[in-house]
């Protein structure tokens, strides 16, 4: 289970996240919505080890992961697909999803990795050969996923999973999501503009505005809140 | 008019000195690639190989093939402490790492040449062993057994290399690095781990080129700023981040300059080497086998 406490994260004199407070617990989907610019993805890069916080805690399993590197944060199983996606385009789709598994308890165990995210996504299976830069944006996002799947994540955090992609590719990142969350020992922790689609998956939910928490519900109540319909929703 | 005898001994000798332009541009380009590192000390450690290959020889009477497996491990232990020392300390501060490394490798390229110029003196020297000036032929096209062996390290260094990179996990660790840090990072890779073995190991192909060069070359110790304008025209000509594209630019730019100073005299060969270089990098910006910048 991850908790965060009253993290305060700046970019040189910019300060970008006020005491920012959140869990995730155990086997749960938790999203945090807000309107661009506040702040959401630096919340993910300090969770994952890419930005240093000001002060704060970060707490994973009860001990205290803040001010670790980002490889060691990826061997503990808290697993950051970032916005934009971060694949190799260089690379085949098999290298990239070897690079997943690429610590040595998750090497060991790359072959039953691989035919288990080739289940999931067949389309990468019949893909793996060719370079991952010369696939389709929603292709490139389910290798993404995949690849954060091969490092057998505990916690996997999405940053915008569907920006950019057609409302086909983006319901079936939304599917794949869907089933994912039901597995055994994983929590998925996701940023989403696709609002409504989130909220309707998440057991929690967490309102993010100028760096700040604003609001805790579960999903389904934010789905029926006037002012969360209205500010976030546009209906 | 040149005979076809003078092309073929041309052709050659083109050949063969292109294959260590070949491996010095390798080593470069995997440092440029993956840490944006522009190593300008990197001639500089191929002509201190060279005289430790010169050193081994003269005192202790060693054939430089065998200083080659003293150099090389060498070369690869400094290569991780210059990188745990200087290089990755100035990576953590530097906001342009392109431009600071250029300064701190030059520095490091000045010291050395005059700690070599207080070592060796700056007379020119020659490596004299039982095969130089030896060869043999082929028809009429005389090839000196120096440049065989120079080719041959040049080529097998380059084969590890790119066994490397493409068969083993470190060496697709290292070109996640070069292609996308923060991704590689998020997979668990460590990014100060990969980069001091990368610098370790462009060190070492250095120290293998030099044990070539000093088989070919006559060297001073200022020897290192010529042979750098050469490795920056491979790896340009080339592409950054292509290995088989830095192999076949250094050598054709070997087999240009041999094979053109053959109809014209030798100052204008680099006219024609630039020429052709400006031509290449106008139609490919990327040189020849290079891959476009990832977004």
């Amino acid at each position: 289970m991850l908790e965060v406490h009253d993290l305060v994260v700046s970019y040189d004199s910019l300060q970008v996240l006020w005491g920012v407070s959140i869990q995730v617990p155990e086997d749960s989907f938790v999203s945090i919505i807000g309107s661009n610019g506040a702040g959401k993805t630096t919340l993910l890069r300090t969770i994952s080890g890419l930005k240093k916080p000001e002060s704060g805690s970060i707490v994973w399993n009860g001990m205290e992961i803040s001010g670790m590197k980002p490889d060691e944060i990826c061997g503990l199983g808290i697993i950051h697909v970032p916005e934009g996606r971060h694949i190799f385009p260089n690379m085949t789709v098999l290298e990239n999803l070897k690079m997943g598994a690429y610590l040595p308890e998750n090497r060991r165990r790359v072959n039953e990795s691989l035919s288990y995210v080739f289940e999931k996504f067949p389309i990468l299976a019949q893909r793996k050969s060719q370079y991952a830069g010369t696939m389709s944006g929603g292709e490139q996002q389910m290798l993404a996923i995949a690849r954060a799947l091969m490092s057998r994540p505990k916690l996997l955090m999405l940053d915008e999973p569907s920006l950019g992609l057609s409302p086909k590719m983006a319901a079936n990142i939304f599917r794949q999501l869907e089933s994912l969350s039901g597995e055994e020992g994983l929590s998925i922790l996701l940023v989403s503009q696709e609002q409504t689609r989130a909220l309707s998956l998440s057991d929690k939910a967490y309102v993010m505005e100028n760096g700040r928490i604003m609001r805790e519900a579960p999903g389904e109540d934010l789905l029926k809140d006037e002012s969360v319909r209205k500010h976030y929703l546009g209906l | 008019m040149p005979t076809s005898f003078e092309i073929f001994q041309a052709l050659a000798s083109g050949l063969l000195l292109g294959g260590v332009y070949a491996i010095l541009g390798v080593g470069f380009g995997l440092c440029w690639g993956v840490m944006k590192v522009i190593n300008l000390s990197h001639s500089t450690f191929a002509l201190l190989a060279v005289y430790i290959a010169y050193w081994m020889n003269v005192s202790l009477k060693i054939d430089p093939l065998v200083s080659l497996f003293v150099s090389t491990p060498l070369f690869f232990v400094c290569g991780i402490v210059i990188y745990r020392l200087l290089i990755g300390p100035l990576a953590k501060r530097a906001e342009e790492l392109v431009a600071a490394s250029m300064v701190l490798t030059f520095g490091l390229a000045i010291l050395m040449e005059n700690a070599m110029q207080w070592a060796w003196k700056p007379d020119p020297r020659v490596l004299n062993v039982s095969y130089t000036g030896k060869a043999f032929f082929i028809s009429r096209v005389s090839i000196p057994y120096t440049a065989v062996i120079g080719f041959a390290i040049a080529l097998v260094t380059t084969s590890c290399i790119y066994l490397f990179l493409k068969k083993t996990y470190l060496g697709m660790a290292v070109r996640a690095v070069w292609q996308n840090k923060e991704g590689a990072a998020l997979c668990g890779v460590n990014i100060d781990r990969v980069s001091s073995i990368t610098f370790g190991i462009s060190l070492a192909t250095a120290a293998a080129a030099g044990v070539c060069l000093s088989l070919i070359f006559s060297f001073n110790p200022s020897s290192h700023l010529g042979w750098l304008i050469y490795i920056f025209l491979v790896v340009i000509f080339g592409g950054v981040g292509s290995i088989p594209g830095v192999l076949l630019a250094g050598l054709l730019i070997g087999l240009i300059t041999n094979i053109s100073a053959v109809f014209i005299p030798n100052a204008w060969v680099n006219m024609i080497l630039f020429g052709i270089l400006a031509t290449v990098l106008l139609l490919r910006p990327t040189g020849l086998l290079g891959q476009r910048e990832a977004r």
